[in-house]
């Protein structure tokens, strides 16, 4: 089958989206679809068409040529994507955004016409009430909308009741590990959190939390992986709180250094103070059998099931996450077990095969929608 | 006819249109909201921005679909209505420069009703999600995604 991957950003930039994507497009390809994935250029010097682990990658300047506000830049624009629809003749388009660029694609379907599914990676936004916003006239263009968690779908289908019949759930899928993970470190206790370093993720809070757990354990240390722009006020916190020693900012990670910083570490939270759609983050960390702490927000109690794959507080509650973080640090045997609950139920619920047999199932499903 | 006649153009000062592949799509520059129409809208932008009244562009827009003048009289005043509202047009002289004649539409175009398409969450959207500055060439640095 033929697929244009319709996204805002692709790798090399780095989000939930981009990670998820950068498996799934590479295993639909070996499967033998044709995916030729259409996405936003984030810095200056990528080339326009490329190859990203087998997949090809064609990037337009979208967000800078929709805020110029230039209407001549918008049609050159409308006519490369219109011209890259037919020549591709895509059998489906896959939108992965409601965000700015999807009106390069509303635009030209009427010069290639073929079935939308979308994949909604993020909470659903009141907009979609609106009869005049891009973001509900690109989410009702959809033949089927995919949602990456019960939390997401709940969410549409109470604020946009019509989907309710021509949507469901796919949840992210990752890879187990080949070997088993190694033990938890007994000497120095290691809370890790990474992901973007954006007030979003409320990484300020695992630091307030983290203040707490100090005055008990002397010897615990807070690692804090990735980058964002929230890292100089997070630098700042640690600072005004007396912790700096304490909290490791480790700066941009890639993929492929994250199993190693799991690895090294005793539990990881995910503090999020917004409703994330799913956590790839705390599955990353349950096959390698951490107990994940998180916050009680969108999908992330469906990847943390309170009490057996780890503990699951209330939203910006630090001091709630700090007993938690407590009770795991001086309680091995109990976090031993939940991060070997976790790690079993990570493998037989998110699976990655499974992953990419929905979405197949998906793609088939809502193709033959014409 | 309904409330509204006479002869309007584009607002020029604060609006930027371009019609490609039959599908027009405005930008009002002042706040960066976005708009889109196709088929019978386009078409009726296009005969206000060739000075037509309201009135002889309702005719013609009749006589090329097909389609009775009272019911296209009525689509076309509640657009115009929502184009001065959206301040994407405004009122133009009468003795203004001769009407021009655009080219009717191919054969085979069927009449539907125009609908004027709101961006007006545009702004919000471009603010939303920028990509993670800093971490482009890790990736690559590592040979895979991980």
């Amino acid at each position: 089958m033929r697929v244009l991957f319709w996204t805002d950003w692709y790798l090399p930039s780095i989000g939930g989206v981009e990670v998820f994507s950068g498996r799934l497009l590479p295993a639909l390809a070996r499967r033998g679809h044709e995916i030729t994935v259409v996405a936003g250029h984030h810095r200056a010097g990528l080339p326009d068409e490329t190859e990203v682990l087998g997949v090809t990658v064609r990037r337009f300047l979208f967000h800078p040529v929709l805020g110029a506000n230039d209407v001549d830049r918008f049609t050159e624009t409308l006519t490369r994507i219109a011209r890259l629809k037919r020549e591709l003749a895509p059998d489906l388009v896959h939108l992965n955004t409601l965000g700015p660029s999807v009106l390069f694609h509303l635009q030209t379907c009427r010069q290639w016409s073929a079935p939308v599914l979308l994949t909604m990676h993020s909470p659903v936004m009141p907009d979609a009430r609106r009869v005049d916003t891009l973001y509900a006239r690109a989410l009702r263009s959809a033949v089927w909308v995919n949602c990456n968690s019960h939390a997401v779908h709940a969410d549409l289908c109470r604020l946009v009741p019509e989907l309710g019949s021509r949507s469901s759930v796919t949840y992210y899928g990752m890879d187990p590990p080949t070997v088993a993970p190694p033990p938890r470190p007994r000497d120095a206790p290691v809370v890790l959190g990474f992901g973007r370093l954006v007030p979003d993720k409320g990484f300020d809070l695992a630091i307030h939390a983290f203040a707490a757990v100090l005055r008990r354990m002397p010897t615990a240390r807070l690692v804090l992986a990735g980058e964002g722009v929230a890292r100089p006020e997070l630098e700042r916190l640690a600072a005004s709180l007396g912790i700096e020693a304490a909290v490791h900012f480790t700066g941009p990670v890639s993929p492929a250094e994250v199993p190693a910083l799991i690895n090294a570490a005793s539990l990881v939270v995910v503090p999020s103070r917004w409703d994330e759609p799913f956590g790839l983050v705390a599955l990353e960390a349950a096959l390698l059998a951490r107990p994940v702490i998180a916050t009680r927000v969108g999908g992330l109690p469906e990847v943390v099931e309170h009490g057996t794959t780890g503990i699951v507080v209330d939203r910006e509650d630090t001091a709630a996450m700090a007993a938690a973080i407590l009770h795991l640090l001086s309680d091995p045997v109990s976090a031993e077990q939940l991060g070997s609950a976790a790690r079993r139920r990570a493998t037989e619920r998110f699976g990655w095969d499974r992953c990419v047999d929905e979405y197949e199932q998906l793609y088939e499903q809502a193709a033959k929608w014409r | 006819m309904g409330n509204v006649r006479g002869f309007f153009m584009p607002n020029r000062e604060d609006v930027a249109a371009k019609v490609i592949d039959g599908e027009l799509i405005i930008i009002r520059l002042s706040d960066g909201t976005y708009y889109s129409m196709e088929n019978v809208g386009t078409r009726i932008w296009e005969l206000i921005e060739a000075r037509h009244d309201v009135a002889t562009l309702a005719q013609m827009i009749s006589t090329w679909y097909g389609t009775a003048v009272e019911h296209v009289e009525s689509d076309v005043d509640a657009l115009v209505q929502e184009l001065l509202a959206e301040r994407l047009i405004v009122g133009a002289e009468s003795d203004g420069p001769a009407p021009s004649e655009p080219a009717p539409p191919d054969g085979g175009v069927t009449y539907e009703k125009p609908c004027l398409n709101i961006y007006r969450d545009m702004g919000n959207l471009l603010a939303l999600d920028p990509p993670t500055p800093g971490i482009d060439d890790l990736l690559f640095r590592d040979g895979n995604a991980g």
